[in-house]
């Protein structure tokens, strides 16, 4: 282990052994690379799927993006009717989910009584820990009757004067997505709201009451303007979750091309189609353009996650300095103690 | 030195009214305060009087935060506090079945420990309270008075528009003293009010609280006896009682006019308190 | 005693405002409530269903050859799935916390950040695409492989995340302590800073593992065809998994096909809930042991 101690004058450099001294720099180097493999990951999924892709950018360009057609048959593809069915069951599950989500985690950090709110949070949380597959098989037999034979028809008979009530009765189609969508979204704004809400201090609170103001009065005029940006963000995360299920949707949507009113109907999402033809690729053009519509989905989820993370940043940077000036508080106190 | 300013200070509380002049505010008969089944302050009898001074002192865990806190029922806030006793506002029994905490609160303002502004602009934080309580005509003349009764107007009237957060400790104190005033209480309430700033700016708030005097009643908790010397007209000692069956509670062990409780105290706790050979 | 000129009741507008203040408390209260109740439905109904299809069969046999509906079991469904996150964790774990190494031990500030921000924008990237990412370079040769690679890459985020967490909760005066003893940082950190972080480093992973167990779309394009026996535990194969058993037996319209998804989806269920509980209770325990 050690190697031969030197004369006197060297003896703050040999005494630690090869491996020792070689330690640190390896240490560093090793976990530089693992810390740049995994974020170069980022740029490697980019760039593999524009390269996978590029065999169906060859074929049909910008123009696959304003294409309704998916025909394995004559081998033409296009994504409008998917980023159509995406979009329209992605923002309405967040539309429907985020009041929602904001209440619940209101109602755990504000309402609840103290013993009530751990339980209460756990439940939340592990409804967030449901695998999509789960909740897809729950979809199709369970909701998608339910839907079929309660709800559509109670929403087609009341607002079925407004043409997206209108149409054939369906166990799946967007309303089905759109539900289950909801049900997994809900969970995971909330439990990120509720720790935001957690984290605005008590004293502003107290403030607000302080004053006269009612508990409401309290959370619109100081909770949610203190946790506005992080709520954004929760909610922006929360679209890109719902834009990004594959499986749960796949099961429950119906699988079918075309743009249509009626929530009733059919429909697919980017995620979905990729997941759905797994099995059935059958041409090198029909993979390429699968590829096209998961650089899509890729794209989507990046403008979305970014600026989620924009919006976040300024809010984690805070209790980050207050670490930083914490620490260093501890230290001189142990140097006043010295 | 400190001791010379006590002094000095001590001359400076004016005349106080004679005891049968003085018209009590709160009247508090056997006040007890439990959390849960734990008794934080045990049987408290005291008048708080109209446009004084009042401050209570005693050392830490005797309760003192706890007992101001229910003078505006900020304790409702604690699920498992529970108050027994009576304590009355103005002749109205303050726990009643048919009082609204709220509009209790609306009456009887509160100043915290640590200075609690809105993340918002200051004229913001002062229009809060009163944007709330429907007092919005001449808001912005409203906003100004508060902040001139705060003594802050001048540093602050050329950027109203500017984050409250951006203020210096003791800015931010006043500008939550302003915020009280704005929405016209009748009490004000404050916990400790100095204890997070540097004395400059103590010493601000000390003099803010004679000129608000005038117009408010004041209750000031504090650890600090020469603050409670230098702006109290009456003092009221809280100490630590060990009850038979182990419990520690805070319980009213004097309450005088400041000079009495300073210079002659009645009880021996309060002397050992007050010239520091506590314990 | 001063005689009450005023009242402290609630009156005209205040009445209205503490109204709204209720009527507002009364719908985060529905909405909490919807929730649980969503959850329940969901619990329940996959509890009723599939507490019943279970049998000792089911967890000790294979599905029958030919993708026959009767008989058999989930057996090599449950040993596929343990195959492909068995690997995966072995690849993401090592990585991850040598990633959360270098972002809270080591790296400039700033490069610490743009490596925070990567984790947590690949933690976004629908599970999907990260499957067809791994589809474009392994092509069409699957293997359950194949599959862990792609669950590592979920994995990899949640684990330096997790751990970075804890890394940063180990006081600095630990660190000080071995330092200051002349140990090199890179034996502190393995003897000092990661041991006492381990607790937390292994309930992130477990929340990991819950995760990626409960994960679908990824496998689809890397071990869901081409197998070729019911019983293959080789991790250069195809395997099955359980969830995509779920879901290719939800696809059936024969009752004992949905059975039998009902039996695997509790039976996944299960799993996922009480490890991901477990780490959670775990994570909170040992937050409050390291923070107080």
């Amino acid at each position: 282990m050690e190697t031969s101690h030197g004369d006197e004058s060297s003896a703050f450099e040999r005494t630690r052994s090869r491996l020792d001294r070689l330690g640190d720099p390896a240490l560093k180097a090793i976990t530089f690379v693992a810390a740049a493999l995994a974020v170069t990951a980022l740029v490697q999924i980019t760039y593999e799927l524009i390269k996978g892709s590029r065999l169906a950018f060859h074929r049909f360009g910008f123009g696959f993006l304003t294409s309704q057609t998916w025909d394995t048959i004559h081998n033409q593809f296009g994504a409008l009717s998917l980023i159509f069915g995406t979009a329209i069951t992605a923002i309405l599950a967040i539309v429907i989910a985020a009041p929602l989500a904001v209440a619940i985690a209101l109602f755990l950090t504000e309402l609840a009584p103290k013993p009530v709110r751990a339980l209460l949070g756990a439940l939340v949380e592990m409804l967030a820990a449901i695998p999509s597959v789960i909740l897809g098989l729950w979809g199709i037999l369970i909701l998608g009757p339910f839907v079929q034979n309660q709800l559509e028809p109670f929403l087609g008979s009341t607002l079925g004067f407004l043409p997206f009530f209108r149409g054939q009765t369906s166990p799946t189609g967007i309303l089905t997505a759109t539900l289950v969508l909801t049900i997994m979204v809900v969970p995971i704004v909330a439990s990120v709201t509720r720790e935001l809400f957690m984290t605005v201090p008590p004293e502003l609170r107290e403030g607000a009451l302080a004053l006269g103001a009612t508990r409401w009065e309290m959370v619109r005029g100081v909770l949610l303007p203190a946790a506005r940006p992080g709520i954004l963000a929760a909610v922006a995360l929360g679209f890109g979750r719902a834009v990004g299920e594959a499986m749960a949707v796949l099961m429950v949507i119906g699988s079918q091309i075309g743009i249509h009113l009626s929530l009733f109907g059919h429909s697919d999402t980017l995620a979905a189609r990729i997941a759905g033809q797994y099995n059935g690729a059958s041409t090198n053009l029909q993979t390429s353009s699968l590829v096209y519509l998961a650089t899509i989905l890729l794209v989507i989820s990046l403008a979305v996650n970014i600026g989620a993370q924009l919006l976040i940043r300024p809010i984690d940077r805070r209790p980050r300095r207050q670490r930083i000036a914490l620490d260093r508080a501890l230290e001189t106190q142990g140097m006043s103690a010295d | 030195m400190e001791a010379i300013k006590t002094k000095i200070d001590l001359t400076r509380q004016g005349r106080l009214p004679a005891e049968g002049d003085r018209e009590a505010v709160f009247e508090a008969r056997g006040v007890s305060v439990f959390y849960g089944d734990q008794r934080a302050i045990d049987n408290v009898n005291i008048d708080i009087y109209r446009r004084l001074i009042t401050a209570i002192i005693g050392p830490s865990g005797c309760g003192k935060s706890t007992f101001i806190r229910t003078l505006n029922r900020m304790t409702d806030l604690v699920p498992s506090a529970r108050l027994t006793g009576e304590l009355r506002y103005r002749g109205i029994d303050l726990y009643g079945p048919r009082v609204d905490a709220v509009e209790v609160r609306r009456r009887i303002g509160m100043v915290f420990q640590k200075p609690n502004p809105f993340p918002k602009s200051i004229y913001d934080n002062v229009a809060y309270g009163l944007r709330i309580l429907g007092m919005k005509k001449d808001l912005g003349e409203r906003v100004e008075k508060a902040l001139r009764a705060a003594a802050l107007w001048d540093e602050v009237k050329d950027r109203l528009k500017d984050s409250a957060l951006g203020l210096s400790g003791g800015q931010q104190q006043r500008l939550c003293i302003a915020r009280a005033i704005a929405v016209e209480p009748e009490v004000i309430l404050l916990d400790e009010p100095a204890s997070a700033l540097d004395p400059i700016a103590t010493s601000a708030i000390e003099d803010l609280m004679h000129e608000l005097k005038r117009d408010y009643t004041l209750v000031i908790v504090t650890h600090n006896m020469q603050q409670a010397a230098r702006v109290a007209d009456m003092t009221a000692f809280f100490g630590l009682d060990v009850s038979p069956d182990g419990n520690r509670q805070g319980v009213l062990v004097e309450y005088d006019e400041t000079e009495k409780i300073f210079t002659n105290p009645s009880d021996k706790r309060t002397e050992g308190y007050v010239t520091g050979r506590f314990g | 005693m001063a005689e009450p000129v005023f009242s402290l009741r609630t009156s005209g507008r205040l009445r209205r405002r503490q109204l709204v203040s209720r009527m507002m408390g009364a719908l985060a209260f529905a909405a909490a409530l919807l929730a649980v109740a969503a959850l329940a439905i969901v619990v329940i109904s996959v509890a009723s269903k599939g507490a019943s299809a279970l049998s000792i069969d089911f967890f000790t046999k294979s599905q029958p050859q030919g993708f026959q509906p009767a008989g058999g079991g989930i057996l090599f469904a449950i040993v596929g799935s343990a195959v492909i996150v068995g690997i995966a964790t072995l690849i993401a774990l090592p990585l991850g916390v040598l990633v959360a190494i270098y972002v809270s031990e080591l790296a400039p500030p700033r490069l610490a950040r743009v490596a925070r921000l990567a984790l947590d924008i690949t933690n976004g990237i629908p599970t999907i695409v990260i499957g067809i990412f791994v589809f474009t370079i392994v092509a069409a040769h699957q293997s359950a492989l194949a599959g862990s690679v792609a669950l590592a890459i979920i994995m990899v985020p949640l684990i330096a995340r997790a751990t970075e967490e804890v890394l940063l909760l180990v006081p600095p005066a630990q660190r000080e302590a071995s330092l200051a003893l002349g140990v090199s940082r890179w034996r502190t950190t393995f003897s000092v800073v990661v041991p006492s972080a381990l607790g937390g480093i292994l309930t992130g992973t477990t929340l990991a593992i819950a995760r990626a167990a409960g994960e679908t779309a990824p496998l689809l394009f890397l071990t869901a065809l081409g197998t070729t026996s019911y019983a293959d535990a080789n991790p250069f194969h195809p395997l099955q998994s359980m969830t995509f058993a779920i879901f290719t037996y939800s696809d059936q319209a024969d009752p004992a096909f949905q059975a039998k998804a009902w039996a695997a989806a509790f039976t996944l269920m299960c799993f996922v809930l009480a490890t991901s509980l477990a780490a959670k209770l775990a994570m909170a325990r040992y937050r409050k042991k390291l923070g107080g």
